[in-house]
């Protein structure tokens, strides 16, 4: 009998099982897309009033770097410290205004210039000079963040400014959980094959696209500046639509929605629907990218004059529940191995913001707290910033300004005494970038660049 | 440097140094002497000369460089608008010839600035642009171009510098360094005086000569004495450089002389007995024939004036009795600032800037203030009202797109840079567009027979007939050639439809209004087509219709009367009135009431902020004329009610039908104590004095309030006030607004939010707040801009609210910005011209429109940037 040598890849391995009923077929499906490596997915959110994490806080991280605890008002994510980075102290947006309306911008751009007060978009709130952290990663992934809004809105905005591109136009949010599902889950597969498109409706669809660019081009060679500007986002917006309309292939992963939004759902609802279809995306390699403002939900009287100002208890209930959602949700990412043989929690960094450290507007020393990530990062630690004090010191700290020139960043605080935090939003948001694989030499306003926080 | 200090002191008493009271005149050598003794002061005297001394000194010598009117010569009534300089001068003293100077005050002194430049020829002496005939270099000397083709008898022709002398204020010297180019024997450069401005007068010129030496050339109106001052000493050669040439007027007397190689020439007397007051005084080369010279010279002028960047200079009589000057804008260069400088005899009198105003009557064009060209996306409403203008109300309201455009508090909705076009909303517009036309293909007799019907021919003859409407002008050759390219492919007519209509509803050319216009002349010239778009927006908030597009078929622009028929015309539909009624729905913000969140204990349930948005929109209808003043809409003592809503009016009733109900004028008044708007202005369950306070101010008053402090803290409610039984007014005092880093922006915020404090959150009637805490809703509103409102009531403040000329003048402001989707300035040249407009009409309901179309930026805009 001759020998028979015989070996077999893991591949056929793999199908053969199926095959025969040994594994199901979404099994197959995510051992054949396993590999060596799996995309770093960023979560960023933007809490109204934040998070609790910050100077002026009255409830403040105890213990050292790697023994520590969060304050009772956040006590839920106690339970995923393990998980989590929190970086004490970041100088955001300095002082001219009301540090709501002015920050949105800024949050995730660090690019709002000093002494912009006002935009077209609100006469409230500045838009920003810079690209937001969200759609560089969209940029380099090619894939469109998913934004998404549980009512993180206020004067008449649909959603706050907190997105945006780099003609600082402001990126738009779904503001339903339903708008969400209809335009990015709905006609999606459970899982295999695509859905067969009828020819003619197909042939419809390329006409329509097709027709309604060509008027559009001929207007924008014909036009300079805004209004150039506006049939470019058109041009986008087609194309975006376009895509969406194609014939749906199959992907991978079989990850599925829980259930299914309705109309008129309650915010903390369309929260939980977020979260859940957050999960789907990334574990589905729809998108390496999401962000999340999360408003005023809870219909509490006078919240933000007597509760978020003082940092009352009732404020920190409001964090407390907030904090619970998200440790529930790292630990539903935690639960999914992803194609590289990790959690989907090691290969997801989800960032806690807000456009204020705290109820009380503080800008200046705003904590920001990191959840996963870990394939990447360390985690499990309090990471404190280097500091800076002195009145020459403070006094110095610039910002550049709407007239072209730098300002002092600093108006209000006393500068005899302050110890500030001497790195900025953007620092952190040009490292995470970094650590998701652009290559950033800056981020933000050339001025917010003061150094590394996490690398 | 002694002895010029000493003389400097003779001149003045420095130990009895004073402050002069008036100016006096002093000659050049007492200047001179000041000088010198102002730096033999601080050079040899200074601990001398204490603080006192040299600020006197200081001020003395301040005072004399720039004297104001004074004893001798008064200014008045100076304006500088867009049709020029106008200004007003007497004299005080005895009747006096002033030179009046208007100059350029950034311009630096040069020659180009110091001369008038002149050419001389057979047609006349005529002015020319300095520098097509000389050339300042650093070292101060001049290149002179000499043209010309004789300068002898009649033939007077020479390019020159020119300046003015001052009653025989003459004492010029020429150094002519060098003459190049000279071919001709008589070519010549020198200084000619003039005893005109001009020419015809008496005339002495002293000149280098190619190479006949120098010479002397007098006459009247030409020359026809000669006389040679001092021969060539090489005549084969040209007559030597440099030479020296100086003309004075001393003693009475007209002096001439002239030197080779030498700086100081010896003076005579002029030959001839030539004498005269000269006026004005010419730097000439004059080649004779071709070629041109060039001449390389350094003028020196002992009494040159102050002066530089002359625009406009000139002599007149200057008496007790006023007389006017004018001098037109074509002189002077449109500059933003003007300096004005009158001499007498050399001396100095008065000078002083003016600045550049506008009269009422210039243009915004000429302001360079036209508003700029935009693209207007359409609204969610105009969108829905364009279609239902064009193919009938045959659409489900479901179907609108939503686009999220959300609101803008302070401002109106409408601006052209706040409605964008992005992947999510299209992605809704698509979706809704797709279901409209199934319905239009489904509901539309004509075309649903067309999809039924077996040629195809229809879809063609139904693209021609509603393309045009859609897009608001006729289609392109190129844009009818790819719709109907696409149609063979398709399979059927039904499909055909479906591209044809979603391609027109989703193309740029249906969603944006374009006001983007042709440049023409520096302008850019909105065709037709865009002002009756522009035209039916405004009015009707829709579509143009076909009398509007068939109007703006003519070829040569529509104008203003054609214009006004139009409004007149579509003024008389009930569309008119709805659009009114959309502009102000926008401006008090109502629809924030539907997306406000109010406590649930309060009853504010879907259905009822239903019903009290149509009782609004009732009452304002009803108060929306083109003969009513616009201001009246806000007014009103008979709201809409029924019994869902009644609670919320503090009344009863048993209808379910909305019904007109005359309620308590004491407590209620007009459209700003209506529910709906006071629910749109509160909290989820507090009255918002804050939020009430800055939406007037803001929005109803145009106020501006600067941004909030960063850190916005509030003090705990002292521990002798009980918060169960005191007001939220006082609450509020207490805790916020009395913080020194918020009294500055609150005294303006509270007082205008506690006129609505007889209104609860969802706007019901109060007198009571905790049950037992009085409600005070009286208090003193005053703005910055000067408006002060004294109120014992809510319906008290809100009638002087809308009384008041500030919220007439914002609210016109507002509807402007409305009407052209741009944000304006309250000094916006528009806007401005918009009132005056508004104040000649009556400020009725109509004369908004009837203005609007008048305005510049209505058929133009500046140059895209």
């Amino acid at each position: 009998m001759s020998k028979i040598n015989s070996t077999i890849s893991r591949r056929d391995l793999i199908k053969s099982l199926a095959g025969i009923g040994l594994l199901s077929s979404v099994g197959a499906e995510q051992l054949l897309a396993q590999s060596s490596s799996a995309p770093y997915r960023v979560l960023l959110v933007a809490l109204q009033h934040g998070w609790g994490i910050s100077g002026n806080s009255n409830q403040k991280m105890s213990g050292e770097e790697y023994e520590f605890s969060f304050p009772t008002g956040l006590s839920p994510l106690n339970a995923i410290k393990q998980h989590c980075v929190v970086v004490d102290s970041l100088l955001t947006l300095g002082q001219w205004g009301n540090n709501h309306d002015l920050s949105y911008a800024d949050i995730f751009t660090g690019g709002v210039l000093h002494g912009a007060s006002s935009s077209a978009y609100d006469s409230q709130m500045p838009l920003s000079t810079k690209p937001s952290l969200d759609f560089l990663l969209q940029e380099a992934s090619g894939k469109p963040t998913l934004r998404l809004s549980a009512a993180y809105r206020s004067w008449g905005v649909q959603y706050h400014p907190i997105s945006f591109d780099r003609s600082s136009n402001v990126l738009p949010f779904y503001t339903t959980a339903l708008d969400a599902y209809n335009s990015v889950f709905k006609n999606l597969p459970d899982s295999g094959g695509g859905t067969p498109i009828d020819s003619g409706e197909a042939r419809l669809v390329d006409s329509i696209f097709s027709t309604i660019k060509n008027p559009a081009l001929r207007q924008e060679a014909a036009l300079g500046g805004n209004e150039r500007e506006k049939i470019r986002r058109y041009l986008e917006a087609i194309t975006s639509v376009e895509d969406k309309r194609k014939p749906i292939v199959a992907f991978s992963g079989g990850h599925k929605l829980a259930n299914v939004p309705v109309r008129g759902q309650d915010r903390f609802k369309d929260l939980e629907h977020y979260l859940d279809m957050i999960k789907v995306a990334f574990a589905n390699n729809m998108t390496t990218s999401a962000v999340l403002g999360i408003g005023d939900i809870h219909p509490i009287s006078q919240f933000h004059h007597d509760h978020a100002h003082n940092n009352t208890q009732v404020w920190w209930d409001t964090r407390q529940e907030f904090a619970a959602t998200i440790a529930n949700f790292a630990n539903s990412l935690a639960a999914i191995t992803d194609t590289d043989g990790r959690t989907l929690l090691d290969n997801t960094l989800i960032v806690l913001t807000g456009e204020v450290g705290d109820g009380t507007h503080d800008v200046l020393s705003k904590g920001h707290i990191l959840v996963g990530g870990g394939s990447r990062i360390q985690t499990g630690r309090i990471l404190k910033t280097p500091r800076i004090s002195g009145s020459a010191n403070l006094n110095g700290l610039m910002r550049e300004n709407i007239s072209g020139g730098t300002s002092k960043q600093l108006a209000w605080v006393n500068t005899n005494t302050a110890v500030l935090g001497n790195r900025t939003n953007a620092d952190l948001m040009r490292d995470i970038g970094n650590i998701a694989g652009l290559n950033l030499q800056e981020f933000g306003l050339p001025t917010q660049n003061k150094g590394y926080v996490l690398l | 440097m002694n002895g010029q200090f000493n003389a400097g002191l003779r001149a003045f008493n420095v130990n009895s140094f004073s402050y002069p009271s008036t100016h006096t005149t002093y000659n050049a050598e007492t200047v001179q002497g000041l000088a010198q003794f102002l730096s033999g002061v601080m050079a040899l005297y200074a601990p001398a000369c204490n603080a006192t001394c040299m600020q006197n000194v200081a001020a003395y010598l301040w005072s004399y460089r720039t004297p104001v009117n004074n004893e001798k010569v008064s200014v008045k009534n100076v304006s500088y608008d867009e049709s020029g300089l106008g200004l007003n001068l007497s004299c005080n003293q005895e009747s006096k010839i002033v030179v009046v100077k208007v100059l350029d005050p950034a311009a630096p002194d040069t020659a180009e600035n110091s001369y008038l430049a002149f050419s001389s020829r057979a047609d006349g002496l005529k002015p020319v642009a300095i520098d097509s005939i000389a050339t300042l270099g650093d070292n101060g000397e001049i290149a002179l171009l000499g043209e010309g083709s004789n300068i002898w008898g009649n033939e007077v022709w020479f390019n020159a510098l020119a300046g003015d002398v001052d009653s025989g204020q003459l004492d010029v010297t020429l150094n002519v360094n060098s003459v190049t180019n000279v071919e001709h024997n008589f070519a010549k450069v020198g200084i000619l005086v003039s005893s005109t401005n001009d020419l015809s007068g008496q005339l002495l010129f002293l000149h280098w000569s190619g190479r006949s030496g120098l010479a002397e050339d007098s006459g009247t109106a030409g020359f026809t004495g000669y006389n040679l001052l001092l021969a060539n000493p090489q005549p084969a050669a040209l007559t030597p450089t440099p030479t020296t040439l100086r003309v004075a007027y001393e003693g009475g007397a007209l002096k001439v002389g002239g030197c080779y190689n030498c700086s100081t020439p010896t003076m005579q007397t002029a030959a001839r007995n030539v004498n005269f007051v000269p006026k004005r005084v010419f730097i000439v080369a004059s080649s004779h024939d071709a070629p041109e010279i060039m001449a390389n010279v350094v003028v020196t002028n002992a009494h040159s004036s102050q002066g530089s960047g002359t625009l406009y200079e000139t002599r007149m009589a200057c008496g007790a009795s006023p007389v006017s000057l004018i001098v037109p804008d074509s002189l002077l260069r449109s500059l933003g600032e003007l300096k004005l400088a009158i001499y007498e005899n050399g001396e100095l009198l008065t000078e002083q800037t003016a600045g550049r105003t506008w009269s009422p009557a210039a243009s915004c064009e000429v302001r360079d203030s036209l508003l700029e060209p935009k693209l207007r996306r359409l609204s969610e409403r105009q969108i829905m009202n364009s279609l239902r203008d064009i193919f009938g109300d045959i659409f489900t309201e479901e179907l609108r797109p939503n686009m999220e455009d959300g609101a803008k508090l302070i401002g109106m909705n409408t601006l052209a840079d706040r409605l964008n076009v992005n992947t999510i909303n299209l992605e809704r517009l698509y979706d809704s567009s797709r279901e409209l036309v199934r319905e239009l293909i489904e509901r539309h007799t004509t075309i649903k027979q067309c999809s039924q019907n077996a040629s195809a021919a229809c879809v063609t003859t139904l693209l021609d007939e509603y393309a045009p409407q859609l897009w608001r002008r006729p289609l392109t050759t190129q844009e009818r050639s790819e719709l109907i390219g696409q149609f063979a492919a398709l399979g059927s007519n039904t499909r055909a439809l479906e591209f044809a209509f979603n391609s027109l509803i989703l193309s740029s050319n249906f969603l944006f209004r374009s006001e983007i216009g042709d440049l023409q002349d520096g302008v850019r010239v909105l065709d037709n087509y865009e002002i009756v778009t522009l035209l039916a927006y405004s009015i009707w908030n829709s579509t143009p219709d076909k009398t509007l597009l068939t109007l703006a078929q003519k070829t040569s622009p529509l104008t203003v009367d054609e214009l006004q028929t139009q409004v007149d015309r579509m003024f008389t539909s009930p569309k008119a009135n709805k659009a009114m009624l959309e502009m102000y729905r926008d401006f008090l913000k109502l629809d924030m009431a539907l997306v406000n969140p109010k406590h649930v204990d309060l009853g504010f349930t879907d259905e009822v902020k239903q019903d009290l948005m149509l009782s609004a929109e009732k009452m304002l209808s009803d108060q929306i004329s083109a003969g009513a003043r616009y201001m009246d809409v806000f007014t009103g003592r008979n709201f809409y009610v029924n019994q869902n809503v009644a609670q919320f009016f503090n009344t009863s009733s048993s209808s379910n039908q909305l019904e007109s109900v005359a309620l308590d004028p004491a407590q209620r008044f007009g459209i700003l104590n209506h529910p709906i708007f006071l629910s749109a202005h509160s909290t989820l369950t507090h009255s918002g004095i804050i939020k009430r306070g800055v939406f007037t101010l803001e929005q109803l008053l145009c106020e501006h309030l600067g941004a909030p402090p960063t850190n916005i803290e509030s003090d705990e409610v002292p521990e002798q006030v009980d918060p169960a039984t005191t007001s939220e007014r006082v609450l509020l005092q207490l805790t916020h607004s009395s913080r020194s880093a918020c009294v500055g922006c609150h005294q303006f915020i509270d007082p205008a939010g506690f006129g609505f404090e007889n209104f609860d959150v969802v706007g019901r009637y109060r007198t009571v707040e905790k049950e037992v805490v009085p409600i005070d809703a009286s208090g003193v509103l005053k703005t910055a801009s000067g408006t002060e409102l004294t109120y014992q009531n809510s319906a008290e403040y809100a009638a002087q609210l809308v009384g008041a000329e500030q919220m007439g003048q914002c609210v016109s402001r507002r509807f402007l910005e409305h009407y052209l989707s741009q944000e304006l300035q309250s000094n916006s040249c528009e806007l401005s011209k918009y009132h005056n407009q508004l104040a000649t009409r009556g400020h009725t309901v109509k004369s908004l429109l009837d203005a609007v179309i008048r305005l510049e930026s209505f058929t133009k805009r500046k140059q895209m940037q």
